[in-house]
């Protein structure tokens, strides 16, 4: 005899006591959510003249962003970037993800808290540490130097696009693995018992019921990563370098370098929408149930 | 008995669909009343909107000719005993069953005393250290009554409290629930499916169905003389045969049906109904005896061929399909210590005496 | 069939799954846990530059890094924005998700997803909207912006686990508090809390070490007064000195510590019922 909809409100609650539970949450919300996603709109209508910032309503910053080839060609990129990362760690974490599901008991436990624990870490020291794997003197050369297979250390580990592939692809591959797991773990044995039982291969039994029923799970990583890659500006500066641009790194310039602040918020207005658009497609598919 | 509380009219609309259709029901001091229907009835949604947890969407609540809707749960004199019992699993049972003195802010030598005692009538004297998830099912389920009862509610209200518990201890708890019900003489409103256990303990029984009230009556009525064909299916076991009177005279009456015509009193029906009127004769099991060549006492008689029986020991049951009508089944109960071993196919001659009569002046189809 | 939580498909094993699965497995961890290794190994290096060969392992980096006033400094302000964060968000979670318990409003959905937006989008969006926030309200950016920006990431934190909770806590226990005669005040503290009690400390601790490291939203709303995570980023950006791998090395352990400790509740265990 559990409650429905309506018990609570009339059990012994008034309206005052609705009122007082509703206005500190409320004025949070408002307070440090609301308003300053609002400001985000209203700065991306000013515009900067001579290091002034000129208050009247303008579409100029968002006119910029369409007709300057750079910028929508910059998006383009990273969203390829993020498409690469996905697809990267896609491929290595489902397998590990599978694998981890497969064991039993404390070996699954603490497989998984592998998984977890760097993402609870400094995401910063994370970062760095890849610049001592690819850079010049970093690991992979002096490996591939001691095994004779190059002479000079390569160049292009490190500060480039490359680079940045590499340490989105390291840093943020828990988070394809966590909602895969979650998925795989959420099917009922007797489904797997049951294929099994009517005659299917390990491998049939794979692909026409573990996988399918692990799409929201994939989805949801998918959606993470993507997220997660176009919002980043610390691994571009990182380990970027010149020649390393990303679109998370362009909005973060205009409020450092460049001193653009209503540019940088139409950007990320931009960012905005587009985050909520894939979040909403991500959705359609089930991601959500997976978090 | 005086009325203590009344339902008038009372509705739930859950959207499109009434869970509660305007019911209207009267309370009695003092008495044991259940409510029993089957899943779905709207049984538990009336006992909820008693209780306060749900608003009704129409009709009024009066408890001694007042109006308590506005009342929130905390304030009415009434006090719950849930299916699940509901116990705070971080409370211990002395907790747990004074919960409802400390919130009122009561002495804690008293809260302390009144508890003492209310575990002593529920028989867990010594319990008051434990917590619930060192008590058996049924050790739960008289902490939740004792926690309720200690408060000496106007009413008690019971969500089908026994379901969770095994055949025999379901068997005691109804019988102890009883007997503390006429000790402490508070009015209990008690939910089931069950109507066995209706028929054991109940004062008088409300039946529900699909959120209509179908017939609120002494146990000794409503398994007797059911007002209808839905409360003669679901007391128990009865053979229901449809027919048209054909005769009224005085008491007695003659139904005719695919079977043959079949004799009746005429308790069930009422004045206006006449000749012509679809009727259903019902016929408790353990009214029909299996005739022997001989025998023609029995006024009503029919050729039948066994389907099965049905031996559990403590009765035994053979299921016949009479002549006249194959799509029936007719339930028989024998007296007999053993089983009578009859086999399928096998003919036999059914009977039973006009006066184990009920008619319910409505039918569904004659044989189906 | 393995005893424990089997699965059922513990003996599928084609070639495909036996070798694949563990080898990319082994894969991605080693990829993810080398980097780190290698931190922890070079702050232990005697040479200024992180390269191989090792020379002489030495904890020079570590003396000189407790002996870094500045560094001292930015971990005693991020223990402190963390304590005050998870503090303030363990109120206010626990209170807007109560709330959404207790009354069913329209607006639901979008209540929760505006708590939980800082948590769902990434830290440059938070960042960011709080400082064009601070600019306008003409608060300099100081510790007191850095907790603010902390507190609005905590609060998706706590009432996200909150949430999860109340989800499988059934009903009865609270009707029963009222139908006993109990207030709404009594029937959160004497029911509802000691409920919840699990959660709120998976959603304290899980808040507090994501706090420890939060960098990015920090990033755009810090002042003259750094918490670690920023102090790090800046001594690599400034001029070189291997005590930020001693720094990172200590992070890094501190927080797998933290968590390896606490795993019964940031890994979600079952809450016992």
């Amino acid at each position: 005899m559990s409650g429905t909809a309506e018990p609570s409100r009339r059990a012994g609650g008034s309206r005052l006591e609705m009122y007082l539970l509703f206005l500190p949450t409320s004025l949070w919300l408002i307070l440090f959510i609301a308003i300053p996603t609002v400001m985000f709109f209203i700065y991306s209508f000013w515009t900067v003249k001579d290091e002034f910032l000129v208050k009247g309503f303008s579409l100029l910053n968002y006119l910029r962003f369409f007709t300057t080839g750079v910028y929508p060609e910059l998006l383009g990129r990273t969203l390829v970037l993020a498409l690469e990362v996905s697809g990267i760690t896609f491929a290595m974490g489902y397998p590990l993800a599978l694998f981890i599901s497969r064991k039993s008991g404390r070996a699954k436990s603490i497989l998984y808290m592998l998984v977890v624990i760097p993402l609870l870490t400094s995401y910063i020291v994370r970062i760095y540490a890849m610049r001592l794997i690819l850079g010049s003197n970093g690991l992979i050369n002096n490996l591939l130097i001691i095994l004779g297979l190059i002479r000079e250390p390569l160049p292009f580990l490190l500060f480039n696009r490359f680079a940045i592939f590499l340490t989105l692809s390291v840093i943020l591959a828990p988070f394809m693995v966590m909602p895969i797991f979650t998925s795989l773990e959420k099917i009922p044995r007797s489904y797997i018992e049951a294929s099994r039982d009517l005659g299917a291969s390990d491998f049939e039994t794979f692909w026409r019921i573990v996988f399918p029923l692990t799409l929201p799970g994939v989805i949801a990583g998918f959606m993470f990563i993507f997220i997660l890659t176009l919002g980043d500006f610390l691994t571009p500066i990182l380990v970027g370098g010149t020649q390393g641009m990303t679109f998370g790194k362009i909005i973060q310039m205009n409020y450092g370098i460049a001193y653009d602040w209503p540019f940088g918020s139409a950007l990320s207005v931009i960012l905005l929408i587009l985050s909520l658009a894939i979040i909403l497609i991500a959705s359609r598919f089930g991601a959500l149930r997976e978090i | 008995m005086k009325e203590l509380l009344r339902l008038e009219r009372l509705s739930k609309r859950f959207g499109a669909v009434a869970a509660v259709n305007s019911v209207s029901l009267s309370v009695l001091d003092g008495e044991f009343l259940t409510i029993l229907g089957p899943s779905g009835s709207g049984k538990t949604t009336i006992l909820r909107m008693i209780a306060g947890f749900e608003q009704p969407t129409g009709g009024r609540i009066l408890l001694d000719g007042e109006d308590i809707l506005d009342t929130p749960v905390n304030r009415r004199p009434f006090n719950t005993v849930f299916q699940d019992y509901a116990l705070f699993p971080h409370m211990s049972v002395f907790q747990n069953i004074g919960y409802g003195l400390k919130v009122r802010h009561l002495p804690r030598v008293e809260i302390r005393d009144r508890v003492e005692e209310a575990l002593a009538s529920v028989d867990l004297a010594g319990y008051a250290a434990r917590y619930p998830d060192q008590l058996s099912g049924g050790q739960r389920q008289r902490v939740a009554l004792a926690r309720a009862l200690i408060l000496r509610p106007r009413i008690l209200l019971l969500d089908e409290p026994l379901g969770a518990l095994d055949l025999a201890l379901r068997k005691r708890m109804q019988i102890t629930l009883k007997e503390i019900q006429e000790r402490v003489r508070i009015t209990f409103i008690h939910v089931t499916h069950d109507q066995e256990e209706a028929l054991s303990i109940s004062d008088r029984i409300a039946i529900i169905s699909l959120g209509d009230l179908q017939q609120v009556a002494e146990p000794k009525n409503v398994y007797f003389r059911p007002a209808n064909m839905f409360v003669a299916r679901f007391m128990g076991e009865n053979n229901l045969i449809g027919g048209r009177l054909s005769a009224r005279s005085g008491d007695l009456v003659r139904v005719q049906t695919p079977m043959g015509t079949l004799h009746s009193c005429s308790a069930g029906l009422g004045q206006a109904d006449a000749e012509g009127r679809q009727v259903s004769l019902v016929v408790r099991p353990e009214n029909i005896v299996l005739l022997s060549e001989e025998d023609s006492g029995a006024v009503n008689a029919l050729e039948a061929e066994v389907v099965r029986e049905v031996f559990i020991g403590s009765e035994d049951k053979l299921i016949v399909r009479p002549r006249g009508c194959p799509g029936m089944e007719i339930m028989v109960k024998i007296h007999s210590d053993t089983a009578v071993g009859a086999r399928s196919g096998q003919r036999v001659r059914i009977g039973w005496r006009a006066e184990n009569c009920w008619l319910i002046p409505e039918a569904e189809a004659a044989c189906p | 069939m393995a005893a424990g939580r089997a699965n059922g498909w513990e003996r599928t094993g084609s070639a495909l799954s036996r070798i694949v699965s563990p080898g990319f497995g082994f894969l991605l961890f080693a990829v993810t846990y080398i980097p780190i290794v290698l931190v922890l190994l070079f702050s232990f290096n005697s040479s200024q530059v992180a390269t191989f060969p090792i020379e002489r392992l030495t904890l020079d980096w570590y003396r000189l890094l407790f002996r870094n006033e500045s560094i001292l400094k930015a971990f005693g302000n991020t223990l402190i924005i963390g304590a005050a964060a998870v503090a303030g968000s363990l109120v206010i979670g626990v209170l807007s998700a109560y709330f959404l318990r207790r009354y069913r409003i329209r607006g639901a959905f979008a209540y929760q997803l505006a708590i939980l937006m800082p948590f769902i989008l990434p830290g440059i969006f938070t960042g960011l909207a709080l400082l064009l926030f601070f600019s306008a309200a003409g608060i300099p950016r100081s510790l007191f912006t850095v907790f603010i920006g902390h507190i609005v990431f905590c609060t998706a934190v706590v009432f996200k686990t909150v949430m999860a909770r109340f989800g499988t806590l059934e009903r009865s226990q609270e009707e029963a508090s009222y139908d006993l005669g109990a207030n709404s005040l009594q029937t959160f503290f004497y029911v509802v809390l000691p409920n919840i009690r699990t959660a709120l400390i998976t959603g304290a601790l899980l808040a507090f070490v994501l706090s420890f490291d939060e960098t990015m939203i920090t990033f755009f709303v810090i002042g003259p007064q750094l918490t670690l995570p920023l102090k790090i980023w800046a001594m690599m950006r400034a001029n070189f000195s291997p005590q930020v791998h001693a720094l990172a090395s200590i992070v890094f352990v501190t927080s797998t510590a933290l968590v390896i400790v606490f795993s019964k509740y940031i890994l979600g265990r079952e809450p016992r019922r």
